[in-house]
């Protein structure tokens, strides 16, 4: 068989903005721009369901999850269309009331619950997005590995998506690290990254499930890490040291060492930061392995890159090779996946994922909250560092995590990007704004603030999010991917928000599960 | 608009955009560093003020490079500010 190259595979298995379906897709979000992201996912999950040979008939004959990556859950179309307000939102703009079925609509905008309703799974099968920035995708594979290892799946529909929208192309412009040409990961002439769409899905589903339906697995996620810089909002910690130990992470569960990998799909924006720490940490760990960048021909899909490199990732590791894919975002996220053979000789874990270094230090309570933090950042920062006096001792802060859980994340500062480029679409928008619109600016000002350095998530989801934080957390401390995690949920009420909700109430909970 | 005016209105815009709480106009000297020692503020507050510049005072900022010296100060933004003004035709 041919080898396979990053060319290749994109060619193979990337479909730019997915114009023709495949299979049968609901004519719902056909044509309808503030569902474009739903309906880039809806072909790429119909797909694969196809390729595993699975019906949404057989689907309910098990337990299945949803697990998706997405930069804003979906709020971003659902505000503006290009330049224009969608209707929902320009009706509020006008009387400052939304309609009742309007709201009922925006609830049910979170892609994971989206798919799950829309294969008519249970009310209570898990269904949450991840909202990590850009690493999302990677991490949402990672936490559906995590449901299939501690049984409470037998199936995950794992990956992410993300339709192009006006809100990121301004940011990114406006924090000058846009490329109108497409982008060139790596080279020394690079000047910024070129955004794409798209959505990608893989199918995650037990040995026992496997053996009962009579199918052979070939492939499997054989590690995830994910570790945080605790280091700034948009750039990377320059030693790289959070995405080395979310690499060391991912090596460790797995069982394999670095010389077994035999190609890496890095993360390769074309920023100068990002592909620089990434340039370093990689070439240190992988003197030897190709590294196949991807961005340049799919463009940067924001949370969907992290599963559509995995995809990739996957696709090269057919032929037998041991694939490592890596992440970074924005507030420090940094992630992991090894994918390859599921009878690759491994050596069993011991110990603890990430080495473990300098012990965790408790943030002085009533620290005044850092300056650029947004509302929604401020009540997480607060939360966080109240809950991390309960961290017990002698533990190593790279093996403190933070699960952060919310159903609406920083929408208000969504609708006050938005309203930016309303104002005036000609002339550039805040920076600083645009870098608080991600969910997880939150989360990286709590880790910052309170000094965690270990696996940090920001959960979406409308139902159970707070349990479904918990659990996983829990899942992390009993396979030993953390020694203690800060978990808990952060809302906050917003103008809009109380048109589309009125009963909503600013939540700000949190706790901590720990080792015994 | 005379050139005091001016540095009192980048003041408080950067006073505003960068939630700089506990800094008034008149704390800021004109001659301090912004980054730094002074005002500590970081690359994600220089693009800020790159847009500051562009929304509020209508300069053309393309030839504006990372660690240029027009963010050396106060002083330093209100002559690139003066500067884009008199070529205006």
């Amino acid at each position: 068989m041919a080898k396979l190259t990053a060319d290749s595979v994109v060619r193979t298995f990337f479909h730019p903005a997915w114009t023709k379906p495949v299979f049968s897709v609901s004519g719902e979000t056909e044509n309808r721009p503030d569902l474009r992201t739903l309906h880039l996912l809806a072909q790429a999950v119909d797909r694969a369901l196809a390729q595993a040979g699975l019906s949404p008939g057989a689907l309910r004959t098990m337990h299945v999850g949803v697990c998706l990556g997405t930069t804003v859950g979906c709020q971003f179309c659902t505000v503006l269309n290009d330049l224009r307000p969608t209707p929902a939102y320009g009706r509020f703009l006008e009387t400052g009331t939304a309609d009742p079925q309007e709201g009922a609509d925006f609830l049910s905008r979170n892609p994971a619950e989206w798919i799950a309703h829309w294969l008519g799974l249970p009310e209570d099968a898990p269904a949450v997005c991840v909202t990590n920035a850009c690493s999302s995708g990677s991490d949402a594979i990672g936490v559906a590995s995590f449901w299939i290892r501690n049984g409470c799946c037998d199936l995950v529909i794992a990956g992410g998506c993300d339709s192009l929208s006006a809100i990121p192309y301004s940011g990114f412009s406006a924090l000058g690290v846009y490329s109108d040409d497409p982008c060139k990961p790596f080279a020394e002439d690079r000047d910024g990254l070129t955004l794409g769409e798209g959505a990608g899905i893989l199918i995650l589903e037990t040995a026992e499930s496997l053996r009962v339906r009579g199918i052979s697995r070939s492939l499997a996620v054989l590690g995830y890490g994910s570790n945080c810089d605790a280091y700034h909002l948009t750039a990377p910690d320059p030693s790289g040291d959070g995405l080395r130990r979310a690499v060391l992470s991912a090596l460790t569960e797995a069982g394999v060492s670095p010389s077994q990998i035999t190609a890496i799909n890095p993360h390769g924006t074309a920023t100068r930061d990002n592909d620089a720490v990434e340039q370093q940490v990689l070439g240190e760990l992988f003197p030897a392995s190709r590294i196949l960048p991807t961005k340049d021909k799919t463009g940067h899909t924001l949370g969907a890159a992290g599963a559509i490199e995995a995809v990739f990732a996957a696709e090269l590791a057919r032929d037998g090779g041991t694939v490592l894919s890596t992440s970074l975002a924005f507030g420090g996220s940094n992630a992991a996946l090894v994918i390859g053979s599921a009878d690759l000789p491994r050596t069993p874990r011991t110990g603890g994922y990430a080495p473990a270094d300098t012990p965790y230090e408790k943030p002085t309570p009533g620290k005044a909250t850092p300056r650029r933090a947004s509302g929604f950042a401020k009540l997480a920062v607060e939360g966080v560092c109240q809950a991390a006096q309960e961290i017990p001792e002698g533990i190593a802060r790279t093996r403190v995590g933070l699960i952060l859980a919310t159903s609406f994340g920083a929408h208000r500062e969504t609708f006050a990007f938005a309203d930016e480029l309303l104002e005036a679409p000609e002339l550039p928008p805040s920076p600083l704004r645009f870098s608080h619109t991600v969910h997880n600016a939150a989360a990286a000002y709590a880790t910052i603030a309170a000094g965690i350095h270990g696996p940090c998530l920001t959960l979406c989801a409308f139902r159970n999010v707070r349990e479904r934080a918990e659990e996983l957390a829990r899942c992390w401390i009993d396979n030993g991917f953390a020694d203690a995690v800060v978990v808990g949920q952060v809302d906050e009420v917003s103008s809009p928000l109380v048109c589309f909700v009125p009963t909503l109430e600013n939540v700000v909970q949190f706790a901590v599960i720990a080792r015994r | 608009m005379n050139r005091d005016e001016l540095k009192r209105q980048l003041k408080e815009f950067i006073i505003e955009r960068l939630s700089l709480e506990s800094v008034t106009p008149e704390s800021i000297d004109d001659d301090a560093p912004l980054f730094g020692d002074g005002l500590q503020l970081d690359s994600l507050d220089a693009v800020e003020i790159i847009v500051i510049l562009q929304r509020k005072f209508h300069c053309d900022v393309k030839q504006i490079k990372k660690g240029s010296e027009i963010f050396r100060s106060i002083n330093a933004l209100a002559d690139f500010i003066e500067s884009q003004q008199h070529s205006e035709p």
